[in-house]
């Protein structure tokens, strides 16, 4: 039996944590009009480069509201060839390459709204487009996969040290203190933390050193290596059922084909 | 198999090598200050500090309220709110993170802005995060007899208790 290409993997995945977010977009578009709290027309006055000169102009051709929906249309279909479409068939290097286009519009067009599954799915698209042009057993493609990897290990090493440097991690407060909010707290967890604070400090603990250990997945044997990502995936299904964080599901699932085929 | 490198291999050694070592310098404090240095660079560069060090703990609300003909100033309104229940299927399906987010983004650098320019609102009514509320608001479908309209930022406290006014704007001419 032909084994699949660990790509192949990443990109169903990345293409169904697309999917969902252009449907999402779509379904909230009304944020992204002229007259939307991410309004182009001025979040567009940011920068000189965005708000005059050649590139000012050509951005402001992408970004206008019509253009703009059409790109959220754009990145639906895209992320569905992802789905279907394996990695070394043509269409995919077109499908990758305009959901790359679109992602850094969305990037380039306000600082504001975007989140980590937004920042891990540009990567992942752009080394899904650099993975189809380098071809099959390239070294480009393998390159794109110790990419993924590395960027999947170095986001739990820089969230585990970035919390326990902070006082209110190590203390158990920030889990109390977010969960308590609405835009990403849970009420139910919040009161049975708030209750615990010993519980709610061992919990920190335990997120920020599994997420500073993450990068020995790389060293351990296989069986020990999926039990981690298992673990991270579990993590992550908290996070969206606890925080709403859903669409990291996605974005951080993806990356784990990768870090699997750079151990196995 | 392998047959060695291609002018693509290097292409993709060209892209991605930079892109990660740019990664890194962002996750220290004086990388990210190089980094941030050019605006499109930290749109592009990742930053893995989810919720960290210091994780919002507070949700915000927006209020307006007008100022009529006659002079009299209307109650404020509830607008928007970063919070607000997000349904018991947000684990797949969340459409709302995007407002949400986008609101508690703003009213941060807003917040930023406000300590920055040591209450000299001048300066804050040209702020991106300040503009992105005032046409926003602006665009809202209001009685014919308003003449002006302000809006301020509250943050809310715990369990619905009363939120703290933190800035209100100047009343802006409809």
């Amino acid at each position: 039996m032909e084994l699949m290409d660990p790509l192949d993997m990443v990109s169903i995945l990345t293409g169904a944590g697309l999917l969902l977010s252009a449907l999402e977009t779509w379904s909230s578009r009304a944020v992204f009009r002229h007259d939307g709290l991410l309004s182009w027309d001025i979040s567009r006055l940011q920068n000189t480069w965005s708000a005059a000169g050649p590139t000012g102009a050509l951005l402001d051709v992408v970004e206008r509201d019509a253009t703009f929906t059409v790109l959220i249309l754009v990145r639906g279909l895209a992320a569905l060839a992802l789905i279907v479409v394996p990695i070394d068939h043509p269409l995919f290097l077109g499908a990758s390459g305009a959901l790359a286009v679109a992602l850094v519009l969305l990037s380039l067009r306000s600082r504001y709204g975007l989140d980590g599954a937004h920042q891990m799915f540009l990567l992942l698209v752009v080394a899904l487009w650099l993975g189809s042009l380098a071809g099959p057993e390239s070294l480009g493609r393998r390159l794109c996969v110790w990419f993924i990897a590395g960027q999947a290990a170095l986001s739990y090493l820089v969230a585990g040290l970035a919390k326990l440097g902070s006082e209110r991690w190590r203390s158990g407060g920030a889990l109390i203190g977010i969960l308590g909010t609405e835009i990403y707290g849970h009420a139910g967890a919040h009161a049975f933390f708030a209750e615990r604070p010993r519980l709610a400090q061992l919990a920190c603990w335990g997120v920020f050193v599994f997420e500073i250990a993450f990068p020995v997945v790389f060293v351990l044997p296989a069986e020990l290596a999926v039990g981690m990502l298992i673990a991270a995936l579990a993590f992550h299904l908290v996070n969206a059922v606890l925080m709403g964080l859903n669409t990291f599901l996605f974005a951080f699932a993806a990356t784990y084909p990768a870090i699997l085929a750079v151990v196995l | 198999m392998f047959d060695g490198p291609t002018w693509i291999d290097a292409f993709v050694a060209l892209v991605l090598g930079p892109w990660f070592l740019a990664t890194i310098l962002n996750a220290t404090t004086r990388g990210r200050a190089l980094v941030f240095r050019s605006e499109v660079l930290s749109r592009l560069v990742p930053q893995w500090n989810f919720f960290a060090p210091t994780p919002g703990e507070h949700d915000f609300q927006l209020l307006y309220r007008h100022q009529i003909q006659d002079g009299r100033i209307e109650p404020w309104c509830a607008w928007h709110t970063t919070g607000g229940p997000r349904g018991r299927c947000a684990w797949l399906w969340n459409p709302g993170k995007y407002r949400r987010k986008a609101l508690f983004d703003i009213t941060v650098l807003l917040l930023r802005e406000i300590e920055r320019s040591r209450d000299q609102l001048d300066a804050v009514k040209l702020s991106i995060p300040y503009l992105l509320i005032a046409n926003h608001l602006a665009a809202l479908p209001r009685p014919r007899d308003v003449v002006a309209w302000q809006f301020t930022v509250v943050r809310l406290e715990r369990g619905g208790g009363a939120g703290e006014v933190l800035f209100v704007s100047d009343l802006h001419a409809v």
